[in-house]
């Protein structure tokens, strides 16, 4: 087993009077997929947020052994965790170019990082000076997930990826993050899609009601219909 | 950014050129010329004032009345200024004459700068995003600038004399401007200018600009942007003393409700242009200035209507101004 990334612990995040989540444990390892699975409501994307310091949450939080509870968002990410927000967090009057510039925090980002990223996403050089106010929806994504990307990351965190993208628009997104994965990034992903969440993860942790109410392989849940059906209420044809 | 210009992008333009040119046909041309000339350094003194409300109202979305206090202590700033140099005052150089004068705008700028960096600290970083504390919070901010302002300096108006030379005008035989309209004229272009290259080109630019829009995305990034935030609110602020000293010595006069009585054109002109464009601040200031001047000589008793009434009839015309960045 390849050494512990990030471990949560008893998290609590509270939004104005309400007790969201209401204790959240999981841990995931170095170079892997893990998944976020759990129905509307559940308290999946304030874990992310929480993680990020958006919603600060109560509890511990320890990313490559450090506790990252208390410190500010934009500390978190230069410990280098990147986030892909479900809003997709674009900037709809700059660039593609404007966009990972300022992603790479550097007026000249590293020329063979962007060639990478566009390898990746071979669309977002066709529309390098399009603003990405006026891109596609599977654009969007592939930008918002090439910005968590420019500089270089161990952890990003994706928010419903597939959220309004066509199947062709899913699967080239699938490979990429499997790209993404061969090049020791490790992927934290929430989702509703549960065919590509399957597709893509190893590791598991289901949420009922702001809990941990399960934790473990992705195949073990993919291959047992009723525990799915038991912790998610679905059937996977 | 590469910005594609429209139709509807050149007819503010159009019509800062058609009032013009209906000015012409009931003005004399060596008046009009005159007037005109005036009119753009009356429009670019409004833009000095206004510019950094623009960053401050248009982009960061704080309502921060203030900003009339930072103006009137850069008028008394400059009056300091000026006694403790009076001899630059009176000199008959004119380099000295611009030398005091752009040394009462540095030590305006500096301390409406401090000022507004302490105040973005204190009063508004609580109150961000609730418009009603923030109009309370900063009232309350103004009223102590005034109030501390009678203190120091009394409550008398305090004479503020353009400097000897700058009083002198060029002429051309029936045109001339006065030498201060001319500084006023390059400190205006050069710092519309500047905020053009700053928010469009630079690397600053773009995060403020990304930063407006979407907040916890650029922090997300690995941006503080609480810090960039009080930077931009100090800048911001600082252009209101650089604007506020060369209003008090354009006006020959400073007093402590100077600030307040230009904050209506201020207003005026930031939501003329479009909340958050500096493009459209520039044009709707220059318009203003324009107008003013040239209702002044025809209907002198309308000039105080007639920014009403381009307010009025721009947001008719265009409901969120010229160019407008932020839409709200």
């Amino acid at each position: 087993m390849t050494q512990e990334l990030l471990r949560v612990d008893d998290l609590h995040t509270f939004i104005g009077d309400y007790h969201i989540l209401q204790g959240v444990n999981f841990d995931m390892h170095e170079g892997g997929v893990a998944a976020l699975l759990g129905r509307n409501g559940a308290g999946k994307t304030t874990t992310l947020r929480s993680i990020m310091g958006l919603a600060p949450p109560r509890g511990r939080i320890r990313f490559d052994g450090r506790d990252i509870v208390g410190l500010s968002t934009a500390a978190i990410s230069r410990l280098g965790i990147g986030y892909v927000p479900e809003t997709l967090g674009l900037f709809s009057g700059l660039t593609v170019a404007e966009t990972l510039r300022l992603a790479a925090r550097s007026r000249a980002p590293d020329r063979a990082r962007i060639d990478w990223i566009t390898s990746l996403f071979p669309a977002l050089r066709k529309f390098w000076h399009s603003r990405s106010g006026n891109l596609s929806g599977g654009q969007k994504q592939m930008l918002a997930i090439a910005k968590a990307l420019v500089e270089p990351k161990r952890l990003i965190l994706v928010d419903e990826p597939t959220k309004g993208l066509a199947p062709s628009v899913v699967a080239e997104l699938i490979a990429a993050l499997k790209q993404l994965t061969q090049q020791s990034t490790s992927i934290l992903l929430v989702e509703q899609n549960f065919h590509f969440a399957a597709s893509l993860a190893t590791e598991t942790t289901v949420l009922e009601s702001g809990q941990t109410t399960w934790q473990g392989m992705m195949g073990d849940i993919a291959r047992d219909e009723a525990l799915r059906r038991q912790l998610l209420g679905v059937s996977v044809v | 950014m590469r910005r594609t210009f429209a139709i509807a992008d050149v007819l503010p333009i159009a019509l800062v050129v058609a009032v013009c040119v209906c000015a012409l046909a009931f003005i004399s041309a060596p008046i009009w010329l005159n007037l005109t000339i005036a009119g753009v350094s009356v429009g670019l003194m409004i833009f000095l004032m206004a510019s950094g409300l623009t960053l401050i109202f248009g982009l960061m979305d704080v309502l921060n009345f203030a900003h009339a206090g930072l103006i009137t202590l850069a008028g008394y700033v400059t009056a300091s200024v000026y006694a403790a140099m009076p001899g630059w005052v009176s000199s008959n150089d004119l380099s000295t004459n611009v030398l005091i004068v752009l040394a009462a705008a540095a030590a305006s700028m500096l301390v409406a700068g401090a000022l507004g960096y302490v105040i973005e600290r204190i009063i508004v970083r609580p109150v961000y995003g609730n418009h009603l504390k923030q109009i309370l919070a900063t009232t309350g901010v103004l009223i102590i600038i005034q109030q501390l302002a009678i203190a120091i300096w009394g409550a008398d108006l305090l004479h503020v004399s353009q400097p000897t030379e700058l009083k002198k005008a060029v002429t051309f035989g029936t045109f001339f401007v006065e030498n201060y309209r001319l500084l006023i004229c390059a400190v205006g272009l050069a710092q519309f200018v500047a905020m053009i290259w700053a928010l469009e080109r630079s690397h600053l630019g773009l995060l403020i600009r990304a930063a407006v829009e979407d907040r916890e995305s650029v922090e997300s990034m690995g941006y503080e942007v609480k810090y960039l935030f009080v930077g931009v609110f100090a800048a911001g602020s600082a252009m209101a003393g650089l604007g506020g000293a060369l209003w008090a010595i354009y006006q020959e006069v400073i007093f402590p409700e100077a600030g307040l009585q230009v904050m209506i054109m201020v207003f005026s002109v930031i939501i003329i242009g479009g909340l958050g464009s500096v493009l459209g601040c520039f044009v709707a200031s220059i318009l203003l200035g324009l107008i003013m001047n040239y209702v002044g000589f025809l209907v002198p008793s309308a000039v105080v209507a007639c920014g009403f009434l381009l307010l009025l009839f721009v947001l008719v015309w265009r409901p969120h101004g010229f160019y407008p960045v932020v839409r709200r």
